[in-house]
């Protein structure tokens, strides 16, 4: 009996029903009526972006002469899995009972942790993860820490008045969420905390973090945070970095 | 004069490169700057607030301009930053600085070659790297902000500043015009009276300055949501009002709600601690809006990139046209298809 194939990492592409055949479903809409033309200009476009075997197995006219397409393409390239490095957060993550004793230990008094949706957008799912008492995926909230005072001030909250509300409790760190965002509007909604923070001298003084589904730990860094959070972390990593960097900046 | 030539000349040591949006086309005029200063012979140092010359933007996936460094030249970037770059490099020192990518390191260029820079983020870190490259030998020490960041440019940091622009902002020139001059406007407010000026810094706090002698400190936290208790302490005899801190559309909303606004000069420290929307600022300014700042700064050259990573271009001689009629005292250099004329 032959044995099953073993996937080769150095060059990985889509699985649809057998290995390595490259399936890929796609959607998009083109500005074009619906009709044979509109199924032929789409399936061109597919082959042009290096698939294969292009399919289009639906398409739907949406009126005002614009057509939404799905569509099947095999998928041509490869990518080299084993050479692949991205920068996270790299530390041991401690449990929520290691962070309480922690900041016993180290910072022995209220960590104040401040954190919103902020600009427009309204999706608070990830803020809520990370904050809410009852957490996420078995993971508790910040809100149930002891030795943790948070805040959860919802969504679409302006930059402002995180900033306000910051100076006023005098928090230790703000966490902002930002899920769905058009036109990268969360890139200058990011930067624009930043700078309000520098205006008014905080900057320096807080632990300041990020989170949501298009912020890599590298980005953020760069959008001048000091750590983002992406899909798949859970409050207990969240507030492992922030204890941590509170001692490790000696903002104690 | 050449824009270069400009800046050896009112003896900028230090020059702040701020871009109103992200791919507004900062790294081309950071490499124009580069060229321009290996042309002239003036010995440059570089650094950056966030991470620059890498090849693909973080963003929107697209290649990125690589930023070219001459043989003479300093820079400081962190050293994993270093190992990514193919400049040959001679290291004169490490800053204990330490950043996402590592510790920053102070080189020298040995060898002409692409670079990656990734400078101090604290403004504070910044200010001591740049005193370590003028000290190292740079005539001209040229700092990139990261993204739209403009943090930056405040004069505690660096001399002046350029600012990038683009179409990158919009697909109506209109609007990209419109926002350049605005912030151009925001920067370049009149400074105060000096007399004010010794009042102000004798407190540093956001204040009512009464027949432009007496001070009433009021108490607040911050700026930000004191806009009312201000307003309540102002009278016909308020001649200025300070804020300290970040300046936003809320508070000087709360403040042209007072009777006697346009008798009041409001002072901002400097132009990066205003956050006001174009269309707020129109309207305030009509009712009788005046700030002053007490540091002002000087914008030496605007840059312009008339293309969008999002596929759409603006005609660059109409660009250039249009915008130099806004900002007639300042130098327009469009960075991606021409430079400056001789």
């Amino acid at each position: 009996m032959a044995g099953i194939e073993k996937v080769d990492l150095t060059k990985v592409k889509p699985y649809g029903d057998t290995l390595n055949d490259g399936m890929v479903q796609m959607s998009f809409t083109l500005p074009i009526p619906y009709g044979d033309e509109a199924n032929e200009a789409a399936k061109q476009l597919v082959s042009k972006m290096g698939f294969d075997n292009p399919a289009v197995v639906y398409s739907n006219d949406l009126g005002i002469g614009y057509t939404f397409f799905v569509m099947y393409g095999k998928c041509t390239h490869t990518v080299d899995y084993t050479t692949i490095e991205v920068p996270k957060v790299d530390m041991e993550f401690m449990s929520q009972e290691e962070v309480e004793d922690y900041i016993q230990e180290n910072i022995k008094r209220d960590v104040v942790v401040i954190g919103a949706c902020t600009g427009t957008d309204a999706h608070t799912v990830g803020i809520d993860a990370i904050m809410n008492m009852k957490g996420y995926a078995h993971h508790f909230g910040l809100e149930r820490y002891k030795g943790m005072v948070a805040l959860n001030m919802g969504s679409q909250v302006p930059n402002e008045e995180i900033v306000a509300k910051a100076i006023e409790m005098k928090a230790d760190a703000i966490l902002v969420s930002q899920i769905v965002t058009q036109k990268d509007v969360h890139i200058p909604n990011l930067t624009q905390l930043v700078e309000m923070l520098e205006a008014e001298g905080l900057r320096e003084k807080v632990v300041l973090i990020c989170g949501g589904p298009r912020l890599s730990h590298e980005l953020a860094q760069e959008l001048g945070y000091d750590a983002g959070f992406g899909t798949g972390s859970f409050a207990n990593h969240v507030a492992t970095f922030i204890v941590n960097q509170i001692v490790e900046r000696k903002l104690i | 004069m050449r824009l270069i030539e400009t800046i050896k000349q009112k003896n900028y040591k230090t020059i702040s490169i701020i871009g109103l949006a992200k791919n507004a086309g900062k790294t081309v005029a950071l490499n124009y700057l580069i060229e321009e200063a290996n042309n002239s012979n003036i010995i440059i140092g570089i650094t950056s607030t966030g991470r620059d010359g890498e090849n693909i933007d973080l963003v929107t996936n697209t290649q990125k301009p690589s930023v070219f460094v001459r043989e003479g030249m300093y820079v400081a970037t962190a050293k994993k930053a270093l190992m990514l770059s193919d400049a040959k490099v001679e290291i004169l020192e490490t800053t204990g600085i330490q950043t996402p990518m590592g510790e920053v390191i102070i080189v020298k260029v040995r060898q002409d070659g692409n670079i990656q820079i990734a400078g101090p983020v604290s403004t504070m870190d910044m200010k001591y790297v740049c005193k370590r490259l003028t000290f190292f030998g740079a005539d001209v020490v040229l700092v990139d902000g990261a993204i739209d960041r403009r943090a930056v440019s405040s004069p505690v940091i660096t001399d002046a500043c350029i600012i990038a622009t683009g179409a990158v902002i919009s697909r109506d020139m209109k609007i990209v015009i419109e926002r350049t001059a605005h912030a151009v406007e925001c920067y370049s407010f009149e400074e105060v009276d000096s007399n004010i000026k010794k009042l102000i810094l004798k407190n540093n706090k956001t204040c009512i300055i009464q027949n432009s002698e007496s001070v009433i400190i009021p108490n607040i936290e911050t700026s930000i949501t004191g806009g009312k208790k201000i307003v309540e302490q102002i009278d016909e005899n308020t001649t200025h009002v300070f804020i300290r801190g970040a300046v936003t559309s809320k508070i000087l909303k709360d403040l042209c709600q007072n009777e006697f606004i346009k008798n009041i000069k409001i002072v901002i420290e400097d132009g990066t601690k205003i956050f006001i929307e174009v269309n707020v600022w129109n309207d305030l300014k009509r009712k009788g809006l005046k700030l002053q700042s007490l540091n002002p700064i000087d914008v030496i050259a605007v840059t312009l990139n008339p293309v969008s990573p999002a596929g759409y271009f603006f005609d660059s001689a109409e660009f250039k046209t249009k915008i130099s009629h806004y900002l007639s005292n300042i130098k327009i250099i469009d960075v991606v298809s021409g430079g400056e004329e001789n």
